[in-house]
């Protein structure tokens, strides 16, 4: 089976944990691939290479991206979820199916209140990643399991701070995307409540 | 004075004698018409397994098959079906965080040389029924695992000849304390919420959101013969035609419940979403026919 194409390769992991095993190659080529982060140790800033050839979005408390190339952006998301959910079972780049639903919801509630849309990598097949970059380097880490999401945000020299939730805490997708979006801004962020129903957008 | 309550916690005062005696004129109340209904079911976490489509939705609620299905291959794009009940169009949307049930007018019969019309839902009181029959089917079947929250929207309308008329038609249906002194104005616009806390669901507060707004439509018609060789464009007759038209959009929905909502409590919160605004247009002066 062809592999996902809108799957980016990065290569810098910095998920906590004490299970420290190899790093992936941070010169890797390129290229429209994807990258199974087993490493998930912080990584001396020393050692990360430019990556500004590869990491070309930027993000900002003001949108600038319009709805038509957010939904497409979105969209081409989307196809990379599902063609990593039908990999066949076994496979380092697949993901299990709660998993699947999981990071389906989320990227439907990013879409939603217009974050720009992420690159995606898989974790094993009991996580995916969705990665933000700033032209600094900077990033942000949304890692989606199937019961709990864990955001984290970096600089290329540490760990600045890292958001634990529970599945539970999906409920309100809102206001926690609004805390992530916080953390990772290190600002308030204003985020508009309605008391109507109405959709985002027409749908019908 | 009519004490209107909306629940336990908000009580709105209207002076309905004075706007009832207003309001009887050339906009005879009969002539307000509803052009949508939308009742939506907000899921609160992600599915299980795999999301009902549009299309099971549809065939559970209304029976039968959609005259036009969309599926979606892709996850975060919605899917879509729509069919014909008797004279409404019933259509389902499911995206991931959202369901919609939607009940719209039935376009109206193709006619040669017809101009553009824009159709409204006729019989009010089958609108009703319709919503209604969701409001049971949320209440009975589990559409997804994880609802936080639900809402019934319903947007009725009255055509108007021109923009003066529609300001007028639509201070005559607003309470005493909201009017203003609109005349020629184009784009009004008037929104206020009342929430009240539920009377069948402990803690759960509903927003009431009623807005008064002049709308105008653009109704085109491309009329294309079936079957029909490839055609110049400029051989096509097109018609355009715009309506203006004073609207009033309830939308009753209740604030994200820090709990999952069963099913009967959605239902619960729907029906009583649904006896405010058939309330509501009534004391506001709409007296939609059959509502």
């Amino acid at each position: 089976m062809a592999l996902p194409t809108y799957v980016y390769m990065q290569p810098v992991a910095v998920l906590a944990t004490s299970d420290v095993k190899e790093t992936p190659a941070l010169n890797a080529p390129l290229a429209k691939n994807y990258i199974k982060l087993n490493s998930i140790v912080p990584i001396p800033a020393a050692e990360i290479a430019p990556l500004n050839q590869v990491l070309i979005k930027t993000f900002s408390a003001t949108p600038v991206i319009s709805q038509p190339q957010l939904e497409k952006e979105y969209r081409d998301l989307g196809e990379a979820l599902t063609q990593m959910t039908e990999l066949d079972e076994g496979s380092e780049w697949g993901i299990d199916p709660p998993v699947y639903h999981a990071a389906c919801f989320v990227a439907a509630g990013l879409m939603i209140n217009s974050f720009p849309a992420p690159r995606i990598f898989n974790h094993g097949s009991k996580s995916v990643v969705f990665n933000w970059s700033d032209k600094n380097n900077n990033n942000l880490y949304l890692t989606v399991s199937a019961d709990r999401i864990s955001a984290l945000v970096s600089t290329p020299e540490r760990i600045k701070k890292r958001l634990d939730y529970s599945s539970n805490e999906l409920l309100n997708y809102r206001s926690l995307l609004g805390s992530i979006r916080s953390a990772q801004l290190q600002q308030p962020i204003l985020m508009l409540a309605s008391g109507t129903s109405d959709p985002p957008e027409s749908v019908g | 004075m009519l004490d209107f309550s909306f629940g336990t916690a908000k009580t709105v005062l209207i002076d309905p004698v004075e706007r009832l005696s207003e309001s009887r004129g050339p906009e005879n109340m009969s002539d307000w018409k509803a052009l949508l209904g939308r009742i939506t079911v907000f899921v609160g976490s992600p599915a299980s397994g795999p999301f009902l489509t549009a299309l099971d939705l549809y065939q559970k609620i209304w029976g039968g098959n959609p005259e036009s299905f969309q599926s979606s291959p892709n996850p975060l794009m919605p899917s879509m079906a729509q069919g014909k009940r008797d004279g409404l169009t019933a259509g389902c949307i499911v995206q991931p965080t959202r369901i919609d049930f939607n009940l719209s007018p039935s376009p109206p019969a193709e006619r040669e040389h017809a101009e553009a019309e824009l159709a409204l839902i006729d019989d009010t009181a089958q609108l009703r029924a319709e919503l209604a029959r969701i409001i049971e089917f949320v209440g009975g079947f589990v559409v997804t695992n994880s609802v936080s929250r639900v809402g019934l929207a319903l947007h009725f309308l009255t055509l108007t000849p021109n923009i003066e008329a529609a300001n007028k038609a639509l201070i005559t249906v607003m309470p005493k304390q909201y009017r203003v002194g609109v005349t020629t104005e184009e784009d009004f616009v008037f929104q206020v919420n009342q929430p009240s806390m539920s009377e069948n669901v402990g803690g759960i507060r509903i927003n009431h959101v009623t807005k008064w707004n002049v709308d105008r439509f653009q109704v085109f018609r491309v009329a294309i013969a079936p079957n029909a060789p490839v055609v110049d464009s400029r051989d096509i007759p097109q018609h355009q035609n715009e309506f203006i038209a004073a609207s009033v959009v309830f939308d009753s929905n209740n604030v994200l419940s820090a709990t999952p909502l069963d099913p009967t409590q959605q239902s619960s919160l729907l029906r009583e979403c649904l006896t405010s605004v058939v309330g509501m247009q009534r004391i506001f002066g709409l007296n939609v026919e059959g509502f």
